[in-house]
C-alpha cells in the first residue's frame, strides 16, 4: 500500500517537474493513436474487426510492416507482459505492409483491419465474477519500419456473459466556442470535444467479494497534433483545451489534429482534421 | 580559627543591621538552586540556600552591599544592592548557566541499556544534535547504518533492510507512523520525550514482528518542581507545551502539548494559480500529547499517555494527469491515529520490578482518488508486560531475568478499490493498466508474543540467552525465535559484543487476505548475526573520544513477492497475487567515532554494506535501498549564547531498474514499461550539507531562542526518481529538496 501511495506521489510530482521530455500528443515519430474495434465487448465465439490508426509524421512515408496475434489475456492487468507466448491456441492475425499513410502528407491513417474470432473456450475455468465482468482477449499489433524501428501496441476485446455489453463512444464533433471546428484557427482557440448522448454508459460489475456495483464511464479525449500546440494532453467531457496554432506554416505544409475518445473500458472513437 | 573569625566578624558588625531574605534560582528556568553559598560583601556574611533555593542573612550593615554567588557550571553572580531595598521583601537572585543549549536538563536516572544492539539518545542529546532540528527520529538517522528512504519519504532504513521492515513504537506500543507527512517532523512533541531508541541487527526479544529493526520513543514523566511552559513557531508549524504538578504533594503531575502545521497555507496561494490544480485542503498535520503521572504508593508509579496525530491533504485535478489518465478529480489522503496508554510500574522488592502497559486506540489511513480508494480503519489493543528480577547478585556472578508479553488484538476494516499495482523492479505500471480490485474486508488480527531475557554476568563476560515465541493469528503460525547475545569486557573501556537470532515479520494483512492477496502466505523471516566492539577512551585516557564498530549479516527468507500467475483456489482460476519465494542477504560494517568536549562536538558515522535480493527465476540483484557507502559527519561549536552546527551526509545512489522501452496500451492510452535488468543502474550519489545557527537570550524568568536552519546549503540537485518520456524512449531525474532555509523562535520557562 505504501508503494502505491508513493507511486501516486511520484507520478504527480513528476507531472509538476520541469523537463524536456517529448510531448505525448505531439505527432512526429511512429505511433498507434488508437485501435478501435467494431465491438469492444462481445460474447465467446464473436468476430470482431480491429482497425489500427497509425501515425508516422516524421517518417516521411517510409515503408511499414505489421504483424498481429491474439490470445487470452496473460494477465496484463496483474503485471504480466503483453505477449501470446503462453497461449498454445494463440490466433495469428496476419502480417504485411501498411499502405495508405500518405493522406494529406501527414502519414497518418487507418492500417489494414484485423479480423479477430474470439475462441469459444475463452471463459472456461473462470469464476462467476470473471465471466460476468469479462475476460480480456488481447490483440497484439507490432509495427516495424524499414529502418528497424518497432512499436508494439495491444488492446483487449472483453469477452463476457453479461447482457448489457459495452459499445464504442460516438465522437460527434469538435467545438471552437459555439461553432463547429472546421478550419485551422488563426489565434489561440478553446476547443471542446462533443460525444453523442449516451456515449458515457452506466454499467454494473461484480466485485471480488461478490457484490454488484454500478458505475458510470468517464469519457476521456486525447488531443494529438502535428503542428502548433495544445495546452493539455487530455480532457474530460466539458473540458476545454486551448489550441495554439502554428505561426510559421508555409505554403504546402499541413497540420493534422486527431482527437481520440475513450470510455476506459475498451471503447474508442476518433475524429481527424487535416488543415 | 573559624570560631575566632566568626567572633571577629560579629564584633565588627555595626549597630544598625538588616536581616535579608531571598531565593536563589537559575536564570531563565526559575529552577531553585539549593545548597549554594551566597555571600554578602563587604560584610563577608554567608548563607546557604535550602532545597527550595531560599536563604536568610542576618546582620547586614545598613547601606549598599554586593551579592556574590559562585557555582560550578554557572556564571559568577555579582550584584549591587542596598539594604533599604533588599529588606523590603524577598530578594530574587538569578544565576546564569554557562550554557543553555538543550532543554533544561532534568536527570531521571541513567537508562541502563539491556543490550548493545539498542542505541539510545536522551532528550538532551537529540535536542542538540546538529542536523535534526531537535527531532528525535531525525536524530536517529545520524547513527551508522541508518538512512532515509527518499528526501520526502519519512521512512527509516536500518542496515540494508526495507522501509517496511522497521517498526515504530511509542512507549513500546506500535503506532502506524512515526513521522508526519513528508518527514517534516515526528508525530510526538520532542520535549515530551525521555529518549529515543534505535534497535538494529541482533536486537533483543522484547520486540518482534520486524526483520529490520525498530525505532521507539519513550515519554517522560511531567516535571513536578514547578510549572513549565514552552512555545515555538517557525515557517512550517507552531507548538505549545505546558507541564507541572497538580497537587501540593507533587504526587500527581500533568503535561500537555499540541502542534499544528500551516505549510499548506503558505503553499496555497502559489498552487492556486494553476488552472488544472486546486488545493482544496492544504497539506497539514497536527498532534496532541498528554501525560499524566501519579505516584500512587512508594512502590507504584502510574502513568497515562494520550497521543493523537493527524495528517491531511486534499486537492482537485480538474483534468486527467498527463502521465496517467487514471489520476483525475478529487484526491484526498488522511492518516490519523490516537492511543491511550495507561502504564503501571510496581516495585515488588528491591530485586523485583514489574511493568505493565496497555494501549487502546484507533488508526485511520484513507487515500482516495475518485473510483480509486483505500480506506483502512483499525481498532485495537496492544498489551505489554514484563517482570524483571535480579535472580543472583554476587560479586562474580549476577543474573537478571526478564519475562514478558508483547500482545496485540486488532479489528481492521478495509474498503478498497484499487488497480492491481505492479512495481516489479521498482518500476510501476500505469495505474490505468491495472485490473481493478474492489473489496470490503473486516477481520480480527490477534498476535501473541512471549519473551524471556536472561543476563548472566560472570566477571567480565555477560551471556544473554534470550528467546521469543510468537503466534500470528491471521496466518495461524507459531514461531520460536532464539536471540542469544554476549558481551566481554576486554579491558577497561573496551567491550566486545555479539548478538544474533531469528526475526519473523508477518505478511501485511491485505497481502494474506483471500480477495486481494494469497491466504497461503507465511511470515517472512530474517536471521541476524553481528559482532562488534566499543571503546570509550574517556574511561581510561581522559580523551573525549568514543569509537565503535560492528559487522552485521542478515539472511532473509520467504520474502513476499508479487505474482502474475493464475492459480486454482477453491475450484476457480484466480490470481495468485503474492508468493513467498523471495530471498535476500545483507552484510556490512559500520563504525561511529565521536569527539565530545565542549565547546566542540563532532561525530563521524560510516557504513559500508551490500544488500541483495533474489527469487525463483530472477538471479541475485541489488536491493532497492542498497547503499554501499553511508557517511554522516556532524559537528557543533558553542560560543557564549551562540551555537553553530553542521551536518554533511553522503550515500551511494540507490539502484534502479532501467526501462528499455514501452508497449502501447490502446485501451488506456498509456505505455507499459519494459523493464531491463533489475536494479542494474544507480542514481548519482546523495550529498547534502546542512547548517544551523542557534542563539539564546536568557532573561530572569524565561529564555528566548532563535534559529536559522538551512538544509541543502549548496542547493545540490540530488536525483531521487527517474521520470520517463511517455513511451520510455528518454528519461530524466526528479531531484529532492532544494536549498531550504527555516527560521524559528522558541520561548520557554
Amino acid at each position: 500500500m505504501r508503494s502505491t501511495i508513493l507511486a501516486l506521489a511520484f507520478a504527480l510530482l513528476s507531472g509538476c517537474a520541469e523537463n524536456d521530455l517529448p510531448d505525448y500528443t505531439k505527432l512526429s515519430k511512429l505511433r498507434v493513436l488508437a485501435m478501435p474495434a467494431s465491438a469492444p465487448e462481445v460474447s465467446v465465439g464473436a468476430t470482431v474487426t480491429v482497425t489500427p490508426l497509425v501515425s508516422d509524421v516524421g517518417g516521411g512515408g517510409r515503408a511499414l510492416a505489421y504483424e498481429a496475434v491474439a490470445c487470452i489475456d496473460p494477465g496484463v492487468g496483474l503485471g504480466a507482459e503483453p505477449s501470446c507466448d503462453h497461449d498454445p491456441i494463440a490466433q495469428d492475425l496476419g502480417s504485411g505492409p501498411v499502405p495508405g499513410l500518405d493522406e494529406a502528407n501527414s502519414f497518418t491513417g487507418d492500417a489494414p483491419a484485423l479480423t479477430v474470432v474470439v475462441p469459444p473456450t475463452a471463459l472456461v475455468g473462470r469464476g462467476e465474477a470473471d465471466q460476468s465482468n469479462g475476460v480480456g482477449y488481447v490483440v497484439i499489433y507490432t509495427l516495424t519500419a524499414a529502418d528497424g524501428e518497432t512499436l508494439t501496441t495491444f488492446r483487449r476485446i472483453i469477452v463476457s456473459t453479461r447482457d448489457a455489453k459495452n459499445s464504442n463512444p460516438d465522437l460527434v464533433r469538435i467545438l471552437a466556442g459555439d461553432d463547429e471546428f472546421t478550419a485551422l484557427p488563426s489565434k489561440n482557440t478553446e476547443l471542446k470535444a462533443e460525444a453523442a448522448p449516451g456515449s458515457a454508459e452506466t454499467y454494473s460489475s461484480i466485485t471480488i467479494d461478490g457484490r454488484t456495483v454500478t458505475d458510470a464511464e468517464d469519457l476521456i479525449f486525447t488531443w494529438f497534433y502535428s503542428r502548433g500546440k495544445f495546452d493539455r494532453y487530455r480532457t474530460l467531457e466539458e473540458g476545454e483545451n486551448e489550441y495554439n496554432p502554428p505561426n510559421d506554416l508555409q505554403a504546402g505544409e499541413s497540420t493534422l489534429i486527431v482527437v481520440v475518445a475513450r470510455d476506459g473500458r475498451g471503447g474508442e472513437d476518433y475524429l481527424r482534421f487535416d488543415f | 580559627m573559624k570560631k575566632f573569625l566568626l567572633l571577629a566578624l560579629l564584633a565588627a558588625a555595626p549597630a544598625h543591621a538588616a536581616d535579608l531574605k531571598g531565593v536563589l534560582k537559575e536564570r531563565g528556568t526559575r529552577k531553585p538552586l539549593g545548597g549554594v553559598n551566597i555571600y554578602v560583601l563587604p560584610d563577608k556574611i554567608k548563607a546557604v540556600s535550602d532545597p527550595e533555593g531560599r536563604f536568610e542573612i542576618k546582620g547586614v550593615a545598613d547601606g549598599d552591599f554586593q551579592w556574590v554567588v559562585v557555582l560550578t557550571g554557572y556564571e559568577r553572580l555579582e550584584r549591587k544592592d542596598s539594604t533599604a531595598i533588599a529588606s523590603q521583601g524577598e530578594v530574587e537572585l538569578f544565576l546564569e548557566r554557562s550554557t543553555y543549549f538543550g532543554y533544561e536538563t532534568t536527570v531521571y536516572g541513567k537508562q541502563k541499556k539491556r543490550d548493545a544492539q539498542t542505541k539510545s539518545l536522551s532528550r538532551e542529546q537529540f535536542a542538540t544534535l546538529p542536523g535534526s532540528g531537535g527531532d528525535p527520529v531525525k536524530a536517529v538517522q545520524n547513527f551508522a547504518g541508518v538512512n532515509r528512504a527518499a528526501s520526502f519519504d519519512a521512512q527509516v532504513l536500518i542496515q540494508g533492510s526495507g522501509p517496511q521492515d522497521t517498526r515504530y513504537t511509542v512507549d513500546g506500543h506500535e503506532v502506524p507512523v512515526i513521522f508526519h507527512f513528508g518527514g517534516l517532523s515526528s508525530v510526538i512533541f520532542p520535549e515530551a520525550l525521555d529518549r529515543v531508541d534505535y534497535l538494529s541487527a541482533g536486537y533483543g526479544p522484547e520486540f518482534g514482528r520486524a526483520m529490520g529493526g525498530l525505532v521507539g520513543v519513550w515519554t517522560r514523566p511531567p516535571q513536578t518542581d514547578r510549572y513549565h511552559g514552552l512555545g515555538y513557531i517557525d515557517i512550517f508549524n507552531a507548538g505549545l507545551l505546558v507541564e507541572g504538578p497538580l497537587t501540593e504533594s507533587k504526587n500527581h503531575s500533568l503535561l500537555l502539548s499540541a502542534r499544528k502545521s500551516y505549510i499548506g497555507e503558505v503553499l496555497r496561494p502559489i498552487l492556486d494559480d494553476n488552472d488544472d490544480f486546486n488545493l482544496t485542503v492544504a497539506p497539514g498535520f497536527a498532534d496532541l500529547t498528554g501525560i499524566y503521572q501519579a505516584k500512587v504508593t512508594p512502590r507504584d508509579d502510574f502513568r497515562v499517555v494520550t497521543l493523537a496525530s493527524e495528517d491531511t491533504l486534499e486537492f482537485l485535478l480538474k483534468q486527467p494527469a498527463d502521465q496517467d489518465p487514471e489520476f483525475r478529480g478529487d484526491f484526498s489522503t488522511r492518516t490519523a491515529f490516537f492511543r491511550v496508554i495507561p502504564q503501571l510500574t510496581h516495585r515488588h522488592s528491591p530485586r523485583t520490578t514489574s511493568r505493565w502497559s496497555l494501549a487502546a486506540g484507533k488508526s485511520w489511513i484513507r487515500v482516495e482518488n475518485e473510483e480509486t480508494f483505500f480506506r483502512l480503519g483499525v481498532h485495537g489493543f496492544t498489551f505489554r508486560g514484563e517482570v524483571e528480577r535480579k535472580m543472583v547478585e554476587r560479586k562474580r556472578l549476577k543474573w537478571t531475568m526478564v519475562a514478558g508479553l508483547d500482545n496485540s488484538y486488532r479489528w481492521a476494516t478495509v474498503d478498497l478499490s484499487l488497480p492491481d499495482f505492479q512495481d516489479a523492479g521498482g518500476v510501476n505500471n500505469p495505474f490505468s493498466v491495472g485490473e481493478r480490485r474492489q473489496t470490503q474486508v473486516s477481520d480480527e488480527y490477534p498476535e501473541v508474543g512471549v519473551f524471556m531475557r536472561n543476563s548472566v554476568e560472570i566477571g567480565k563476560l555477560t551471556l544473554i540467552p534470550n528467546v521469543r515465541f510468537d503466534h500470528v493469528g491471521f496466518t495461524d503460525e507459531q514461531y520460536v525465535s532464539p536471540r542469544p547475545a554476549a558481551r566481554y569486557l576486554l579491558m577497561p573501556g573496551l567491550e566486545l559484543r555479539t548478538a544474533g537470532g531469528l526475526y519473523y515479520q508477518p505478511a501485511e494483512e491485505w497481502q494474506a487476505a483471500p480477495d486481494t492477496g494469497n491466504p497461503e502466505l507465511v511470515s517472512p523471516r530474517a536471521w541476524h548475526l553481528t559482532f562488534g566492539a566499543e571503546k570509550d577512551f574517556r574511561e581510561t585516557t581522559g580523551h573525549a573520544f568514543t569509537l565503535s564498530g560492528d559487522v552485521f549479516y542478515k539472511a532473509l527468507q520467504k520474502l513476499v513477492t508479487s505474482s502474475t500467475r493464475t492459480v486454482e483456489r477453491g475450484g476457480e482460476l484466480v490470481p495468485e497475487n503474492f508468493q513467498n519465494d523471495g530471498k535476500g542477504r545483507v552484510y556490512g560494517f559500520q563504525t561511529n567515532v565521536r569527539y565530545d568536549q565542549k565547546p566542540w562536538m563532532a561525530s563521524l558515522a560510516y557504513t559500508i554494506a551490500k544488500s541483495t535480493r533474489w527469487s525463483s527465476g530472477r538471479p541475485e540483484y541489488p536491493f532497492a535501498y542498497d547503499q554501499t557507502h553511508l557517511i554522516g559527519l556532524i559537528g557543533s561549536y558553542e560560543v557564549g549564547s551562540w551555537k553553530f552546527s553542521s551536518r554533511f551526509r553522503y550515500s551511494t545512489g540507490n539502484p534502479f531498474t532501467p526501462v528499455t522501452g514501452g508497449v502501447f496500451d490502446s485501451d488506456n492510452d498509456v505505455y507499459i514499461p519494459t523493464r531491463g535488468a533489475f536494479y542494474s543502474e544507480r542514481f548519482e550519489p546523495f550529498l547534502q550539507l546542512d547548517l544551523r545557527i542557534d542563539h539564546k537570550w536568557v532573561f530572569d524568568t524565561w529564555i528566548l531562542s532563535a534559529y536559522l536552519d538551512v538544509q541543502n546549503v549548496t542547493n545540490r540537485k540530488n536525483p531521487e526518481q527517474v521520470i520517463y518520456a511517455y513511451d520510455y524512449s528518454k528519461r530524466t531525474t526528479l531531484s529532492g529538496l532544494p536549498v531550504l532555509p527555516t527560521f524559528g523562535l522558541k520561548g520557554e520557562f
